[in-house]
């Protein structure tokens, strides 16, 4: 498999994760930036295991994803039901306290970053190979589980708080808990996305979980739908694919060609390209068709 | 509207006893040391002008609102300052002012959002609340907006009642509404009464709310003026006067 292809269809994986990672709580309002942090932890922590504990990968992509939970319910404890901006700031804190710890921590290499993490499956073939199976089983079964949520009473009642938060706890919807669930969900998932992220280079650089990270899953969900988890699952692979076929002074603006993107997307489309209704519509043409068919 | 009255003179303990309730939002008192009774299978009618506290009163009794003093009870259990969600499994609904449905979720996830916590029985409800509601099986597929402010009352009620609820809490159900769907509102509210149900009944439109009401609460600026039974209220003078246009 050529490497460019490689980095194409493994970030591709990484972006859609990571937007589901906040599609999920965005259900209730909450932009969970927190997921970013968690994804630098779980990643330099699993990074340090490898390469100095000789732990293996596995154990650490596991320990990845608990620490990920564990750091997403400990700090749910306290804004499990905080309104947008409050999730936002301590997610922007969050960040900035991690970056600024990773920094001045020499032993996962300081701002020079922690490199030569070993190849999974002792070549550099099986290495790709191992991480898109991993990544790619996980979008199989986060999609499943997202869907599981969408189509539960619990993703019905996270409906009914992004629409009116006050209506549906007078129904007796408990947003706090609601609010616990979907962020210890989305910072477990970010936990392990950090793992497979610094493993698909085989180093961690600060520079890998900047700010414009939140830009990129930013663009991916709003652009491509908050409504629904097709949204970002649709876009990620354009919005990660279109710019690399275009000439590289053009591509160094990416983030910039994402923020026009994504403002202009908040004003004239703020649902996104992809919407529950459009969906629905899909889903009912296809039924359609196949109800035809059966009966020519 | 025939009541079964004999049911007022029945002395039971209290469904519903408030006790002093007391409500502030910052400086301003909403509820000045409020006390209700509501005792089982009664209909009860608040009834004051605008900003008088009767949707504080309901809110505070549900859990939405904390009370700075004052006590809530219900069949016999302390309730205020319990989470709304334990008020709800325990029994208490509230229909909300302005009818409060989702407007772009459909009337079943709308229906079904009201047996967020009883998800066991809700088919059960679901059949009932269809046999009672029909237009709302008519329309189960159909986004709640599309619906007439009538038919948005009804579906608001029937979604309280997916809670398999003791005491239903219905706030201001005739306002905006034409008179003849006001009717049909009122109707509605006294067939659930006979069959069980116990309705705390906020309402401006006080004649209306008093002829199909057991018993009455007058509230003003945030205390009870005035109580009794409904055939009481609706002769006295300064209920007359202030309320019923006399």
């Amino acid at each position: 498999m050529p490497l460019s292809l490689y980095y194409y269809l493994s970030i591709t994986a990484v972006n859609i994760l990571m937007s589901w990672a906040l599609y999920v709580p965005y259900r209730m309002t909450q932009l969970h930036f927190i997921t970013i942090a968690n994804m630098m932890i779980s990643g330099y922590l699993a990074g340090y295991l490898v390469l100095h504990v000789h732990v293996p990968f596995v154990c650490a992509l596991l320990i990845g994803f608990v620490v990920g939970g564990i750091i997403g319910y400990v700090v749910s404890l306290f804004i499990g039901d905080a309104p947008t901006f409050a999730v936002v700031i301590v997610g922007f804190t969050f960040i900035y306290i991690t970056r600024t710890i990773v920094e001045n921590l020499s032993i996962v290499g300081g701002t020079m970053g922690m490199f030569g993490l070993p190849n999974i499956g002792g070549n550099p073939v099986a290495h790709r190979w191992i991480i898109l199976g991993i990544l790619y089983g996980l979008v199989v079964l986060c999609g499943f589980l997202i869907y599981r949520f969408d189509h539960s009473s619990i993703g019905r009642a996270a409906s009914a708080i992004f629409v009116d938060k006050e209506l549906a706890s007078s129904l007796g919807i408990d947003i706090k808990k609601l609010g616990m669930l979907v962020q210890t969900f989305s910072c477990t998932l970010a936990g392990g996305v950090g793992v497979l992220y610094g493993f698909i280079y085989k180093s961690f650089h600060l520079d890998f979980f900047g700010f414009a990270l939140i830009g990129v899953y930013m663009t991916v969900l709003f652009v491509g739908g908050y409504s629904t988890q097709w949204g970002p699952l649709i876009a990620a692979p354009i919005l990660y694919g279109v710019p690399l076929f275009f000439p590289p002074a053009v591509q160094s603006w990416r983030i910039v060609i994402y923020g026009v993107m994504l403002i202009l997307v908040l004003v004239l489309k703020p649902e996104g390209f992809i919407t529950r209704k459009s969906v629905y519509s899909i889903g009912l043409a296809l039924s359609r068709k196949r109800e035809k068919v059966i009966r020519s | 509207m025939e009541l079964n009255r004999t049911l007022v003179d029945e002395k039971k303990t209290p469904m519903l006893r408030v006790e002093e309730l007391s409500v502030s939002y910052g400086q301003i008192h909403a509820l000045e040391k409020v006390s209700i009774e509501v005792y089982p299978h009664e209909i009860v009618v608040l009834i004051g002008a605008n900003g008088a506290g009767k949707t504080t009163l309901l809110s505070s009794i549900l859990g939405v609102k904390a009370p700075t003093s004052g006590n809530v009870f219900f069949e016999g259990k302390k309730i205020d300052r319990v989470p709304v969600d334990r008020n709800v499994r325990e029994g208490i609904c509230l229909v909300p002012e302005g009818r409060g449905v989702f407007a772009s979720m459909s009337v079943l996830d709308n229906l079904l959002l009201g047996a967020h916590h009883n998800l066991v029985n809700k088919d059960k409800n679901l059949a009932r609340v269809y046999e009672w509601f029909p237009i709302l099986k008519k329309r189960k597929d159909q986004v709640a907006k599309t619906l007439s402010g009538g038919e948005r009352q009804m579906l608001a009620i029937a979604r309280a009642l997916m809670s398999a609820p003791k005491l239903i809490m219905v706030d201001e159900p005739s306002i905006g509404l034409a008179p003849i769907i006001v009717n049909d509102i009122f109707d509605i509210l006294v067939m659930l009464n006979k069959e069980g149900y116990t309705v705390l009944l906020s309402e401006q439109n006080a004649f209306k709310a008093l002829k199909c009401a057991h018993r009455g609460y007058v509230l003003e600026t945030g205390t009870i003026a005035l109580s009794g039974t409904s055939s009481l209220l609706l002769n006295d003078p300064g209920v007359k006067a202030a309320y019923l246009g006399a």
